[in-house]
């Protein structure tokens, strides 16, 4: 298993718990006559565990520390200070990962409207965020072996979870005390390894921030996606066949339900993302969460309408019409659509057959549109759009087959609500 | 069966083809032959609809030939350089695939010949294959399936003595079995050894 797979395990467990917690907390409810708050802390420290899996694997995909092509080139390749010259890009990974902890830390309040003692609570949240950074840096020079930190991980996300549903009134002083000399040690630790960090160790992570510079700007994840994938074909390298079998549509969608299987860390947050929607049942926002907590989900499962759309290559060896070839693509993004929103029809307080229905058609919709933008045009004339100053029209065109479709598909659920 | 009249196309004012005509009948093989940058790659995008043309006509059995037909893709397996594949499908996956879509009379035989003769191993992913294995795949899944048309882009680069040699009697079979051939190449043998006729771009 590579460092992109390392925390795959524990981030599958923390999947089945966070659904687990759902049906469970559902049951209770049925059974208390449906007085049970809708969201408990069962859901909010399962998902908080999970985010802390997905924050150390975040930063292990981007190295976390990593060297751009200048660096690589003029600084790497001299004899200079490898440790001090890679000092600022510790820090940095330390501060996201405290950053991304302290909102984790606030969210969990937010959601379960816990009275806890600010400075400690928040304290604690920075330190673990720090540590998750170190371990991470630590992982990256080698220090550890893949399998005692997915150990370390799991661990983690476990405590992190179990402390959560611990007594309201508990004292953190004591662990934030405990966490905050665990970050000290980490940070002093990761700064002593700097120094053994190879020119490769650090260019692992290059593709991918470049990709994601490039996708950000252009608004479209495709050339994000398209190398995550990548990286995680690496890391499965060999794969039993799969039973690709009957006429040409049913071969299309054995073998897209095969990918799916190939990869089943997405199908679960697939089934993970029905606790959005279960969180947001209280609140005016249901109906918003509600499109894109679904647009999410399904938009997992279109992988293989992706990249059809994007590559004219394999139309032309797969045959047929475009149109023909999207339907064959489209029949797992809509099953997974309607039970989706079905399972959210039965488990969500709030979700009518109405809601239900506009989420499944609608997200369907706005999948097809994203999955099949063409890319950026860059040599499409300037529009001056007002407040914004002059923009692409080719970046307007992808707001209008994305973002802004999405907004307007939740606002259209929000007013039907 | 292929007509190609009068094709033009330039890059940014430079002309690129100027006026290729010729014709393809089954079981031929025309070469395409010139150095680089003289256009046999556009020639190739052009014929396969990737590329529009600026002037001239490119007609399948006496059809404008459109790129997004099924009929044309039905008729037509190509190997240009925009090769691509589904990162979690296998060797195997993307051949049976390909096979079953096309419609291949005992799919599961056919595929486990074609990567016998190209020495594929089934279970990898294409990410993880060498860029003369991607090579190897990409001529596999033009030979899979059904076809009456083969355009090859250069299908001698990335590939050994042996499979150069593999590639010029397969596709000597090719023609034999009535399948017209149309290709580019900088292998003064495998044009000796394939071509019907040879056409120089400059």
């Amino acid at each position: 298993m590579t460092r992109f797979g390392v925390a795959a395990l524990a981030e599958r467990l923390v999947y089945l718990v966070v659904l687990g917690a759902i049906g469970a907390q559902v049951v209770a409810s049925g059974l208390s006559g449906g007085s049970a708050p809708p969201i408990g802390r069962g859901v909010a420290a399962a998902l908080t565990g999970l985010c802390v899996v997905l924050l150390a694997k975040g930063l292990l995909g981007f190295g976390p520390l990593y060297a751009g092509a200048p660096a690589r080139t003029w600084v790497l390749s001299t004899p200079a200070d490898r440790g001090r010259a890679l000092r600022r890009h510790l820090a940095a990974a330390v501060a996201a990962g405290a950053a991304g902890c302290l909102f984790l830390g606030f969210a969990f309040v937010a959601v379960t409207r816990l009275t806890v003692p600010v400075v400690p609570w928040f304290t604690a949240w920075a330190a673990i965020g720090a540590v998750v950074a170190c371990g991470c840096v630590l992982v990256q020079a080698g220090s550890f072996g893949t399998r005692p930190v997915q150990r370390v991980l799991t661990v983690l996300a476990w405590v992190l979870a179990g402390a959560a549903l611990a007594d309201p009134g508990i004292q953190v002083a004591v662990p934030a005390a405990v966490a905050l000399g665990c970050a000290f040690a980490a940070v002093g630790l990761a700064r002593w390894r700097l120094g053994a960090m190879t020119r490769g160790r650090l260019t692992s992570g290059a593709e991918l921030a470049t990709a994601t510079q490039a996708s950000a700007l252009s608004l479209d994840v495709t050339m994000f996606w398209t190398i995550v994938l990548e990286r995680r074909a690496r890391t499965l390298g060999r794969v039993r066949p799969a039973a690709i079998r009957g006429g040409r549509f049913t071969a299309l969608i054995t073998a897209e339900l095969a990918r799916i299987r190939r990869t089943p860390t997405g199908l679960l947050v697939w089934a993970a993302l029905l606790a959005a929607p279960y969180g947001a049942a209280v609140t005016p926002l249901l109906p918003a969460v509600h499109v894109v907590a679904g647009f999410l989900a399904v938009d997992r499962l279109a992988g293989g309408l992706r990249v059809v759309s994007r590559s004219p290559a394999l139309r032309r060896a797969l045959g047929g019409s475009d149109r023909e070839l999207a339907l064959a693509h489209l029949v797992v993004p809509a099953a997974g659509a309607v039970v989706w929103s079905l399972a959210t029809l039965l488990v969500v307080p709030g979700v009518t057959p109405l809601m239900a229905a506009i989420t499944a058609a609608g997200v369907l919709g706005v999948v097809y549109r994203v999955a099949t933008r063409p890319p950026l045009d860059y040599s499409a004339p300037v529009v001056d759009v007002g407040l914004f100053g002059p923009a692409p029209l080719g970046l307007i065109l992808q707001l209008s087959r994305g973002p802004a479709l999405l907004a307007g598909l939740a606002l259209l659920q929000t007013a039907v609500a | 069966m292929l007509t190609v009249s009068g094709l033009c196309k330039s890059y940014a004012g430079h002309p690129v083809l100027t006026g290729v005509t010729f014709t393809l009948a089954p079981g031929e093989a025309l070469a395409v032959a010139g150095p680089n940058g003289a256009g046999k790659t556009t020639l190739l995008t052009c014929v396969a609809g990737l590329e529009e043309a600026d002037s001239g006509l490119v007609a399948l059995d006496g059809r404008a030939l459109r790129e997004s037909d099924p009929e044309v893709r039905a008729a037509m397996a190509c190997l240009l350089d925009d090769a691509d594949y589904f990162p979690d499908l296998s060797v195997v996956d993307h051949l049976t695939l390909c096979a079953h879509a096309h419609g291949t009379v005992d799919p599961a035989a056919v595929v486990a010949a074609v990567m016998r003769e190209l020495g594929l191993s089934p279970d990898q992913l294409p990410v993880t294959l060498s860029s003369g294995q991607r090579h190897r795949l990409g001529l596999a899944s033009c030979l899979v399936r059904p076809r009456r048309l083969l355009l090859l882009d250069e299908p001698e680069q990335r590939l050994d003595h042996p499979g150069r040699s593999w590639l010029a009697d397969r596709l000597g079979k090719e023609k034999a079995a009535g399948v017209a051939v149309l290709f580019t190449s900088h292998d003064p043998d495998l044009i000796a050894a394939v071509a019907d006729r040879t056409i120089e771009i400059a």
